[in-house]
């Protein structure tokens, strides 16, 4: 804990002064959440941006026949709440945290000045353009695959993104248990820890704990286009 | 899909950035509703699913696509949904400016 100070130590503001620095420190709250803790719901009033210092943060929604549907899973360094930047609106989705998650939080107003900032605003518009693309390939690609490729998809993605070089293969480096790659690919964990075994035997991967290591690359790409 | 960003992410200013992360928010939005739709299987998910598949099939025309030769009926048909539920969910589509009705 002694590590995390506030807002002003994230990555998105790593460009900046340290003066500038200071300056959001002094604009944003902080706060430590406890696991399956909810940090706003739908429905509920969006007046506040939220960034994440460390842990996991689900984002979901629940259809009228009250299956949980999850629209991704956040971790650190990531911004959401951003519809907070409308006028007058509401949230469209629940969040909730995974596990203990430290979060800076600053009102629409002292977000708009930290935007003023061309370097900060610079990085926040590179942050949502690289959520676009990736929301727009998971349209596609639950549009068009079955559980198995969905869920190698998904591996892929989080392998670019969290991946790191062990003697294993490219690991990714965030605990995932098979319920919280069910709530990604929205399938159930049986159906998950199916397919993880599948990918297993197949060579694709290989796990230690909740650490999935991609052990052939190609093998797990042919998943997708298998369908 | 594909976006065409407005002129201001091409401009400097901090009004063009403000205006520019609000277009991105609202994409992120709209495409975070559809992945909600596809999922839970509703008349617009159903639709949006299909037209994906329709268009995967098509060749550009003009840097467009188009499905000038399926009929709203068949894209009904496939998406099971009524024509009422199709008309929503195009003009939806369009509202979002990922379709265009002629």
């Amino acid at each position: 804990m002694s590590k995390v100070r506030c807002m002003k130590d994230l990555a998105i503001f790593s460009a900046l002064e340290l003066t500038e620095r200071e300056q959001i420190g002094k604009l944003a709250g902080k706060r430590v959440y406890p696991k399956n803790q909810y940090i706003f719901r739908e429905g509920e009033p969006a007046d506040t941006i939220y960034l994440i210092k460390y842990g996991r943060v689900r984002l979901f929604k629940v259809s009228p026949e009250g299956k949980e549907i999850t629209l991704d899973i956040l971790r650190e360094d990531d911004l959401f709440g951003e519809n907070t930047f409308f006028e007058e609106t509401l949230h469209t989705m629940n969040a909730q945290t995974l596990e203990e998650t430290f979060i800076c939080s600053c009102s629409k107003e002292h977000f708009g000045v930290l935007l003023h900032n061309p370097q900060v605003s610079l990085k926040i518009i590179q942050l949502l353009g690289k959520k676009l693309n990736d929301y727009t390939d998971q349209v596609t690609s639950i549009a068009f695959r079955d559980v198995k490729g969905r869920i190698a998809s998904t591996l892929l993605r989080l392998a670019d993104e969290y991946g790191i070089v062990t003697p294993r293969g490219i690991t990714i480096d965030i605990n995932l248990t098979h319920r919280d790659l069910g709530h990604l690919v929205n399938a159930s964990r049986v159906m998950v820890t199916k397919i993880m075994g599948d990918l297993k035997q197949e060579g694709a991967i290989t796990t230690q704990g909740n650490r999935i290591s991609l052990i052939n690359r190609e093998k797990l790409a042919n998943s997708l286009e298998a369908v | 899909m594909t976006f065409e960003y407005p002129r201001a992410c091409l401009t400097q200013t901090p009004s063009d950035h403000l205006e520019f992360t609000r277009y991105l928010v609202k994409n992120i939005e709209i495409m975070r509703k559809l992945i909600y739709e596809i999922e839970a299987g509703t008349p617009l998910g159903r639709v949006t699913a299909v037209i994906i598949h329709l268009l995967a099939c098509k060749k550009t025309y003009w840097n467009q696509l188009s499905l000038n030769n399926v009929s709203p009926a068949e894209i009904a048909f496939l998406a099971e949904v009524s024509e009422c539920q199709l008309a929503e969910s195009l003009d939806y589509l369009e509202q979002c400016g990922f379709v265009l009705k002629k």
